[in-house]
C-alpha cells in the first residue's frame, strides 16, 4: 500500500482538476441540453488571457489570474448562453457542429496569435514540497486540490439548497413551469453558463503551468474530463467530480503497473478515452437522458435537381476533374488528396446528412484502412486492387465494433463515443506495431504497378486518375444507394426513429449498416492516401481533423454528392493557392465561425440556393427526351387485400389481447391488472381521464415499454417477448399522441414507408435493395391508403407543410398502408374540428370494413367514440373501471364519476348524440365536483 | 390560418438564410484578403546575389532548394531552417560564392503535410530545376518525396536527418548522425559521461519513431555493457510525469533517457519526489538556458554547438551577427534556436548541410563558367571520406550515389553540468565503434 500512495496522491491532484472541468461541463449540459465539446477551448481562452496579461503585459499573477477566471469566465458564459439559445430548437447535429466550430475557432486563434510561443507556461503557485506519509506533495498540488474540491462542493450545495440552484434544477425539468413562477428560464440558464464557463477557465488556469500555450493541448486535456462526465452519467455533479478523481488515479496507477507489463504501456495515455467509450456503452440507456430532445431538423436537402440534369452535371464534373493533370502541374498531389478527401466527405455524409448520426472519428477509420492497405499491399505483396478491396472489407468489422455498442446511443452521446474512439485510436493504437509498424517513418505502401491504356498508374498522373476513378465509382454507388430504399429508410430514420421502428424496420440494423458503410468509405480514403505517399503513419490521420470534416459538412448548403466536392476543395485545394502565413488557420477560423452560425443559415435546407434551382429546371427543359412523371397506379384495378398483403397474416380473428397487464415505474403504478380484447374487424375504444394509463398500455402493446407483469397476445400468439420492429412485422401498427411523421418527406413518401419499412425488416440486404415486385406493392398500398383517407391530392406536399387535420389523416394513411391487421390509434382526432372528426370516424369505419383490420383507439372525443366504437374500456388511475358497449358506458355512473367527480347528484344528465353542438364536446381534465 | 403563419415563417427564414449566405461570402472574401495581405512573410524566397563586399562572384548561378516545416499545426511555428539557409546564401555570395558561382535558394514550407511537401518537391525539381535540396527539415514529407527525388536523381544534402529516408535512400545525404547513431549516442553518453550502466527510457508514444526507437535502445545497450529499463511511454502533453518518475525511481535507476516528453517538466516533477536522475536527451530538445540552470543533463547533438563559439564555426556566428542577431545569445529567439522545434541543432545542421553542398561542388571541379548539375554534386559528395568541412562536422563518408549512405557514426555532445550549456569535448566528435 505504501508504494501505491504516491501514485494515489499524484492521481488525485490531477484528477481533481479533471473533476473541476467536468463539473462545469455537466452543469451547462444539464441546464441547456447543449454538450459543450468546446469546454476545453474555453479553458484555452483563459490560458491565452492569463499568458497575455501576465507575460506580455507584465501584470502580477493574482490579478492576471483573477481577470482570466472571474472576468473572462462570466463573459464567456454569457456569450455561450446566447449561442445555446440559438441552438435550442435545432437538431442535435447542428448543436454538435456548433460546439465543434467553437473548438476550431479557438485553436485557429491560438495558432495565429500564439503559434510561435515555445516555452512552457511559467509556474506561479509555490512549488515547495512537504513530505506526507513518505510522499512529496507540492504546495501547488495541495492548493489546486483544495480549490477544486471546494468549488465543486460549493456548487453541489448551491444546486441543492440555494434558491438559484433550485431554479436551475427546475429549468432542467420543466422550463415552462419554472417561468410560471415568475423566474425567467433564460436568466437562470445564463447563471448556469456563467458558472460552468468560470469553472472551465479556472481549470485552464490551474492546469496552465503544466502545458504549452497551445489551444489544442488544452482542448484535448479537457476531453479527458469527458470521461469523468460520463462516469457521472452527465447528470450528477458529485459523481462527476469523483469520476475525475477516478480518471486521474487510474492513469497514475496504470503508469505504475505498465512498467512491469509492457503490453499495458499505452494504457495510461488512452485510459480517459477508454473510460469514456466503455461507460457510454455500458450505461443503461435510461440513465443517459438526452436533454431537451427536440424534433431534429433533417439536413438532407429536400430538393434534388431532376435526374437527367444531375447526370449531366456529374459528367461535366468528371470531365473537368479529368483535366486537372493538365493544369495542376506540381500541385497534382494536392489535387489527388482533394479527390481522396471527397471520398472522406462522402463517408461522413452517409452518416451525418443521410441519417442524422454524427461521427467524430472518420480520420480514425481512414487510419485503420490505411494501415490495412499498407500491410496488404506491401507487407503481404498482394496485387494493389486486391489489397484495396481487402482493406475495405477489414473496415466492416471495425465499423461494427464502433456501431454495435454505440448504436443505442443517440445524438450527442453517439458523437461523444465516436470522438472517444477516435482519440483512443490515435493515442493508443497509431503507435502500435500491428497498425503502422515499427519503422521510423511508418509502414511502406505502394501504388499500383501496372499500365492501363498506356498510362502508368504508378506515376503521379496515373495515380491521380486511379483516385478519381475510385471517387467517381463510390460517388455513384452512394447516390444510387441513397436514392433507393436505403436512402428512404435513412431519411425516415433521421426524422423519427421511433416511427420507423414501429413500422417494422429494425433501426439497429440500419444504423450499424450505415456505420459500416461509412467506415468502409473512410477506410478506402485512407488506403488511397498511403498509396499516394508510399508510406503510412499515424500522423497523417490526426483525430482532430475529424472535427473539421464535421464542421464543413454541415455548413455546405448543397446536396449529395456536390458537398463532397466543395468540402474537399475548401479543405485541401483552396489553401494551396493562397500564399502567406497562417492561411490554414484563417480558413479554420472561417469554417469554425460558419459552423457556429450555421443554425441561422441552414433553415429549411432546400438543397441549393434559388438561382441554382432555377438553372437546373431550365436545363431540364432544354434536354431532349421525355421527362418522367411519377406513375400512379389506377385505383380501381387494385385488389385491396393483395395490395396490403393482409390476407397473408393469418385468419385468426381474435385480434389483440392483453392479460393481467401491470406497469410500474419505481413507486408509481401506471397500469394494473388490465385485461383487454380488441378483435379484428371492430373498433374498440380505450378511454379515461388524462394520466389513466392509456398511452402506457399502447406502448406496452407495441413494445416500446416493458411491462412489470402481464402478457400481450396477437392472434393467439404471445408476443410479449418481441421487439418493436418484430411486432410491427407481425401485424401491429400504431399512431402517436404527438404525431410522429417523417417531416422532411412528402406525403407519398411517408405513406410508402408505412409499407416499405416492414419489407426492410431486419435483413441487411433488404435494407439496401428492394425486390422487384415490392415497388409495385408499395405504390399500390400508397394509392389505396391515400384514397381511403382522401388525401390523394396532397401526395406531393411536404409533411411538415400540412395542416393539423391533414397530418392526422396522413398518419392514419401511413398506418393503413402497412401490412397491419391491428391498429393502435392514440388520440387521432386531437386537434381536429368537429366536421373533421366526423369525417375521420367515417374513414376509419370504411377502412376497417375494407381492409378487415382491428382498431384499438384512445380517444377523448366522446362524439367520435359514440360514432365508431363497438366496445369500450374505461381506465382510471391505471385500473379498468368499466367495460361494455358505448351506450352502456355513457350511462354508467362509475364512468361519469371518474370524469366529473364523485358527487353524482350534481351531475348533468347523460349526453345524447343529437344534442351534440357544433363545437366538439371533449371530456378533458377531471375537475373537482 | 396556420398556412399563413407557415408562409410568414418560411419568408423570414429565407431572409435569414439569405443574410447568412451573404455573411458567409463576405466572411470568406474578407478572410482571404486578410490572409493574402495580412501576412508579411511569404513562403518562398528567391535570394539573388547582393552587391558583394568580397571578390566578385560572376560564375553561372546555382539554384538550390529547401523544404522545411515552418507552420505545422499543433506545433510552434519555426523559420529557423529557412532563415539559416538564407543567411548562408547571402554570406556565401559575399565571400566568393560556391566555387565562384553565385547561389540562389528557393525555400518551401511543407506545413507538416506530405501532400504539400510532395507538391513542393515537384515544384522545386520540375519548375525551379534546383540542382540539390539543401538543409531540409521535412520529416513529414520525406518518405513521400523519396520516389520523386530518386527518379529525378537530385541529391538531398543534410538538414535534420531523423527520418528513415536518410538510412534507406540513395539520394539522401545526412550531414550528421542518422537516428540509429543518435540512439546509440544517447547510450554512449550515459556510459561515458554519466558513468552509469543502467538507464531508463521515457519515450513518446505519438508517432512511429517513438515505437521504432525502443528495439534500437534494446539492441545497442548490451554492446556498451549496459542495461536498459524500465521503458516507460508517456504523452508529450501530459500534465505531469510524477507517476513516471516514481515508477523509475522505484526501480533504482539513476539515469533517464528522455525522448519526447518535455525535459523541464520531467526533471522538475522528478525533483519534487526527491529524485534527481541524470537526464539524457537528443539535440537539447526543450533545453533552454533557464532549464540548463536547473537540470544537470547530457545531450548528444547532431550539429556543431550553437551555444558556444569555436574558431572553426566563426563564419556561422559572424553571419548570425550580420543577418539574424535575434538567434544569438541575448536575442529574443535564442531560446528556441538552442532548444526548439525538432531539436536545437536545426540551425547548425542547416549551415553544415550548405557547407557540405559547397564542398561537393568544389570537389567536382566544375569551372565557374560551367553549369553545375546534380550529377556534379553527387560526384563531389562521393568524394567525402571522413570529411569534416573544416572542423564543423563530424567525419562524413558517403557512397557513390547508387546505394543508401552508410551510417554516419559520429556525434557531438553537450552538457549542462556547469549550469550553462557547454560542449564538454568541444568540436571533437564521439563515435560508434
Amino acid at each position: 500500500m505504501h508504494s501505491l500512495l504516491p501514485f494515489l496522491i499524484t492521481g488525485i491532484t490531477i484528477g481533481a482538476v479533471y473533476g473541476l472541468a467536468a463539473t462545469g461541463l455537466v452543469l451547462t449540459y444539464k441546464t441547456s441540453g447543449i454538450f459543450n465539446f468546446a469546454h476545453g477551448s474555453v479553458a484555452s481562452l483563459a490560458v491565452f488571457a492569463f499568458y497575455e496579461l501576465r507575460i506580455k503585459q507584465g501584470l502580477p499573477w493574482p490579478l492576471a489570474a483573477f481577470i482570466a477566471v472571474f472576468v473572462l469566465g462570466p463573459i464567456g458564459g454569457l456569450l455561450l448562453e446566447r449561442m445555446a439559445r440559438l441552438l435550442a430548437d435545432v437538431g442535435h447535429v447542428l448543436k454538435i457542429t456548433a460546439t465543434v466550430g467553437l473548438i476550431l475557432v479557438v485553436i485557429a486563434f491560438g495558432n495565429i496569435y500564439y503559434g510561435d510561443v515555445t516555452e512552457l507556461f511559467p509556474t506561479y503557485l509555490p512549488i515547495k514540497t512537504v513530505k506526507f506519509a513518505g510522499v512529496f506533495i507540492g504546495y501547488d498540488q495541495i492548493i489546486i486540490f483544495v480549490i477544486a474540491v471546494t468549488c465543486t462542493t460549493a456548487l453541489a450545495i448551491f444546486f441543492k439548497r440555494a434558491p438559484l440552484g433550485v431554479k436551475m434544477r427546475g429549468v432542467v425539468d420543466d422550463a415552462a413551469l419554472l417561468s410560471m413562477t415568475g423566474t425567467s428560464p433564460a436568466r437562470v440558464r445564463q447563471y448556469a453558463w456563467m458558472i460552468g464557463s468560470t469553472f472551465a477557465c479556472l481549470s485552464g488556469v490551474l492546469l496552465a503551468p503544466t502545458l504549452n500555450i497551445n489551444g489544442t493541448v488544452l482542448t484535448l486535456l479537457v476531453v479527458q474530463a469527458f470521461g469523468a462526465a460520463a462516469i457521472g452519467f452527465f447528470s450528477s455533479l458529485p459523481r462527476t467530480f469523483v469520476g475525475g478523481l477516478i480518471i486521474g488515479v487510474g492513469g497514475a496507477l496504470a503508469t505504475k503497473y505498465s512498467i512491469n507489463y509492457s503490453i499495458l504501456a499505452d494504457l495510461p495515455i488512452g485510459l480517459p478515452f477508454l473510460i469514456l467509450f466503455v461507460v457510454l456503452i455500458f450505461t443503461p440507456r435510461s440513465k443517459l437522458i438526452d436533454r431537451r430532445f427536440s424534433a431534429p431538423r433533417s439536413l438532407t436537402p429536400e430538393w434534388h435537381a431532376p435526374n437527367r440534369v444531375r447526370m449531366l452535371v456529374g459528367v461535366a464534373a468528371v470531365v473537368v476533374l479529368g483535366f486537372v493533370p493538365q493544369f495542376a502541374s506540381n500541385k497534382l498531389p494536392i489535387y489527388t488528396i482533394g479527390v481522396i478527401t471527397m471520398i472522406l466527405f462522402l463517408s461522413l455524409g452517409v452518416l451525418v446528412r443521410a441519417s442524422g448520426q454524427v461521427s467524430l472519428c472518420q480520420y480514425g477509420f481512414a487510419a485503420v484502412g490505411a494501415a490495412a492497405m499498407a500491410h496488404f499491399s506491401q507487407g503481404a505483396h498482394l496485387p494493389w486492387l486486391l489489397a484495396l478491396v481487402l482493406a475495405a472489407l477489414v473496415m466492416i468489422p471495425v465499423g461494427a465494433l464502433v456501431a454495435i455498442p454505440a448504436v443505442r446511443l443517440s445524438g450527442v452521446f453517439l458523437a461523444l463515443a465516436t470522438f472517444g474512439f477516435g482519440v483512443l485510436l490515435q493515442s493508443v493504437f497509431y503507435g502500435r506495431k500491428f497498425m503502422f509498424g515499427s519503422g521510423f517513418n511508418g509502414l511502406p505502401a505502394r501504388r499500383p504497378h501496372m499500365s492501363v491504356f498506356g498510362l502508368d498508374l504508378n506515376s503521379d498522373n496515373g495515380f491521380y486518375y486511379v483516385c478519381l476513378a475510385v471517387a467517381v465509382v463510390l460517388a455513384v454507388v452512394v447516390v444510387l444507394l441513397l436514392n433507393g430504399r436505403l436512402g428512404r429508410l435513412l431519411r425516415a430514420l433521421s426524422d423519427s426513429p421511433v416511427a420507423l421502428e414501429t413500422y417494422g424496420s429494425a433501426v439497429t440494423v440500419l444504423r450499424v449498416l450505415t456505420f459500416c458503410l461509412s467506415a468502409m468509405l473512410a477506410g478506402i480514403a485512407g488506403a488511397l492516401t498511403v498509396s499516394l505517399y508510399s508510406f503510412g503513419t499515424g500522423s497523417t490521420f490526426p483525430a482532430f481533423n475529424s472535427l473539421t470534416l464535421v464542421a464543413l459538412i454541415t455548413i455546405i448548403p448543397i446536396g449529395l454528392p456536390w458537398y463532397a466536392v466543395v468540402g474537399a476543395a475548401s479543405m485541401t485545394i483552396v489553401p494551396s493557392y493562397i500564399s502567406g502565413g497562417n492561411v490554414t488557420h484563417y480558413l479554420n477560423l472561417l469554417f469554425g465561425l460558419s459552423a457556429i452560425l450555421a443554425p441561422l443559415t441552414i433553415g429549411r435546407h432546400k438543397g441549393a440556393p434559388e438561382p441554382i434551382r432555377r438553372l437546373a429546371a431550365r436545363l431540364d427543359q432544354l434536354l431532349p427526351g421525355r421527362r418522367m412523371a411519377p406513375a400512379l397506379a389506377g385505383a380501381g384495378a387494385i385488389d385491396v387485400h393483395a395490395a396490403t398483403g393482409r390476407g397473408e397474416l393469418g385468419t385468426d380473428r381474435s385480434g389483440l389481447e392483453v392479460h393481467g397487464l401491470r406497469v410500474q415505474y419505481g413507486g408509481a403504478v401506471a397500469v394494473t391488472s388490465l385485461d383487454l380484447v380488441a378483435p379484428r374487424g371492430a373498433i374498440t375504444g380505450l378511454i379515461g381521464p388524462n394520466g389513466a394509463g392509456k398511452t402506457t398500455t399502447f406502448n406496452v402493446c407495441s413494445g416500446l415499454v416493458r411491462p412489470t407483469a402481464g402478457a400481450v397476445i396477437l392472434h393467439g400468439n404471445d408476443i410479449s417477448g418481441q421487439g418493436v420492429a418484430t411486432r410491427a412485422r407481425d401485424g401491429i401498427g400504431r399512431t402517436f399522441q404527438r404525431v410522429e411523421l417523417f417531416e422532411s418527406l412528402s406525403v407519398r413518401e411517408n405513406i410508402a414507408l408505412g409499407r416499405e419499412a416492414g419489407m426492410a425488416g431486419n435483413s441487411v440486404v433488404r435494407q439496401i435493395v428492394a425486390r422487384a415486385h415490392e415497388r409495385r406493392t408499395v405504390d399500390e398500398a400508397v394509392t389505396v391508403a391515400a384514397e381511403l383517407t382522401g388525401i390523394t391530392g396532397l401526395l406531393d406536399v411536404r409533411a411538415r407543410d400540412l395542416s393539423t387535420g391533414q397530418r392526422r389523416l396522413l398518419e392514419l394513411a401511413r398506418a393503413l398502408a402497412g401490412p397491419f391487421d391491428m391498429l393502435l390509434l392514440d388520440e387521432p382526432s386531437s386537434g381536429l374540428d368537429h366536421s373533421e372528426t366526423r369525417r375521420f370516424g367515417e374513414i376509419l369505419q370504411r377502412a376497417v370494413e375494407q381492409l378487415d383490420v382491428g382498431v384499438l383507439i384512445v380517444e377523448h372525443d366522446m362524439a367520435l367514440v359514440q360514432q365508431i366504437c363497438n366496445h369500450v374500456y374505461v381506465l382510471d388511475f391505471g385500473q379498468l373501471i368499466f367495460e361494455g358497449s358505448t351506450p352502456e358506458m355513457l350511462a354508467s355512473d362509475v364512468v361519469r364519476a371518474a370524469y366529473l367527480g364523485t358527487d353524482s347528484a350534481a351531475l348533468p344528465p347523460p349526453v345524447e348524440l343529437d344534442d351534440v353542438p357544433d363545437a366538439p364536446l371533449t371530456v378533458g381534465v377531471p375537475t373537482d365536483g | 390560418m396556420s398556412d399563413m403563419a407557415d408562409n410568414v415563417e418560411q419568408a423570414s427564414r429565407r431572409r435569414r438564410r439569405g443574410r447568412g449566405t451573404i455573411l458567409l461570402s463576405v466572411g470568406l472574401t474578407a478572410s482571404m484578403f486578410v490572409a493574402a495581405c495580412g501576412s508579411s512573410s511569404k513562403s518562398s524566397t528567391t535570394t539573388a546575389p547582393p552587391t558583394s563586399t568580397g571578390p566578385a562572384v560572376s560564375g553561372t548561378p546555382i539554384k538550390i532548394g529547401q523544404i522545411a516545416a515552418g507552420d505545422v499545426t499543433y506545433q510552434p511555428k519555426s523559420s529557423t531552417a529557412k532563415d539559416v539557409l538564407d543567411m548562408w546564401v547571402k554570406w556565401t555570395n559575399n565571400h566568393g560564392g560556391v566555387a565562384g558561382h553565385p547561389v540562389e535558394v528557393v525555400s518551401r514550407d511543407e506545413k507538416g503535410d506530405p501532400a504539400v511537401g510532395l507538391s513542393a518537391a515537384k515544384e522545386l525539381l520540375q519548375q525551379e530545376k534546383v540542382v540539390a535540396l539543401v538543409g531540409n527539415n521535412a520529416t513529414s514529407a520525406e518518405q513521400a518525396i523519396q520516389p520523386v527525388i530518386e527518379a529525378a536523381k537530385v541529391p538531398v544534402v543534410g538538414g535534420v536527418a531523423y527520418g528513415a529516408a536518410y538510412l534507406t535512400s540513395k539520394a539522401f545525404y545526412p550531414v550528421g548522425p542518422q537516428i540509429t547513431t543518435q540512439i546509440f549516442g544517447a547510450l554512449y553518453a550515459v556510459k561515458n559521461k554519466v558513468n552509469v550502466s543502467a538507464a531508463a527510457v521515457l519515450i513518446c508514444n505519438e508517432s512511429a519513431i517513438c515505437d521504432g526507437a525502443i528495439p534500437l535502445y534494446q539492441k545497442f545497450a548490451p554492446t556498451l555493457g549496459m542495461t536498459i529499463g524500465p521503458i516507460v511511454k508517456a504523452a508529450v502533453t501530459q500534465p505531469n510525469y510524477t507517476a513516471e518518475c516514481l515508477s523509475i525511481k522505484d526501480k533504482g535507476v539513476k539515469a533517464i533517457i528522455v525522448a519526447g516528453p518535455p525535459l523541464e517538466k520531467v526533471a522538475s516533477d522528478c525533483k519534487r519526489q526527491g529524485f534527481e536522475p541524470r537526464i539524457l536527451t537528443n539535440d537539447l530538445f526543450g533545453v533552454t538556458p533557464a532549464v540548463a540552470k536547473n537540470v544537470n543533463l547530457v545531450s548528444i547533438i547532431s550539429g556543431f554547438p550553437v551555444f558556444q563559439q569555436f574558431p572553426e564555426t566563426k563564419a556561422f556566428f559572424d553571419a548570425l551577427k550580420q543577418y539574424h542577431p535575434e538567434y544569438l545569445e541575448g536575442g529574443d529567439k535564442y531560446d528556441s534556436f538552442v532548444s526548439g522545434g525538432t531539436g536545437g541543432s536545426i540551425g547548425s545542421l542547416t549551415w553544415a548541410a550548405a557547407e557540405a553542398f559547397k564542398k561537393a561542388v568544389e570537389n567536382s571541379g566544375a569551372a565557374p563558367t560551367a553549369t553545375v548539375t546534380s550529377a556534379d554534386v553527387i560526384k563531389g559528395l562521393s568524394m567525402f571520406k571522413g570529411e569534416t568541412l573544416g572542423g564543423i562536422a563530424q567525419p562524413l563518408t558517403y557512397g557513390d550515389g547508387t546505394t543508401p549512405q552508410p551510417q554516419q557514426k559520429c556525434f557531438f555532445l553537450a552538457s549542462t553540468e556547469t549550469g550553462k550549456i557547454t560542449a564538454p569535448d568541444g568540436l571533437k566528435p564521439s563515435c560508434m565503434p
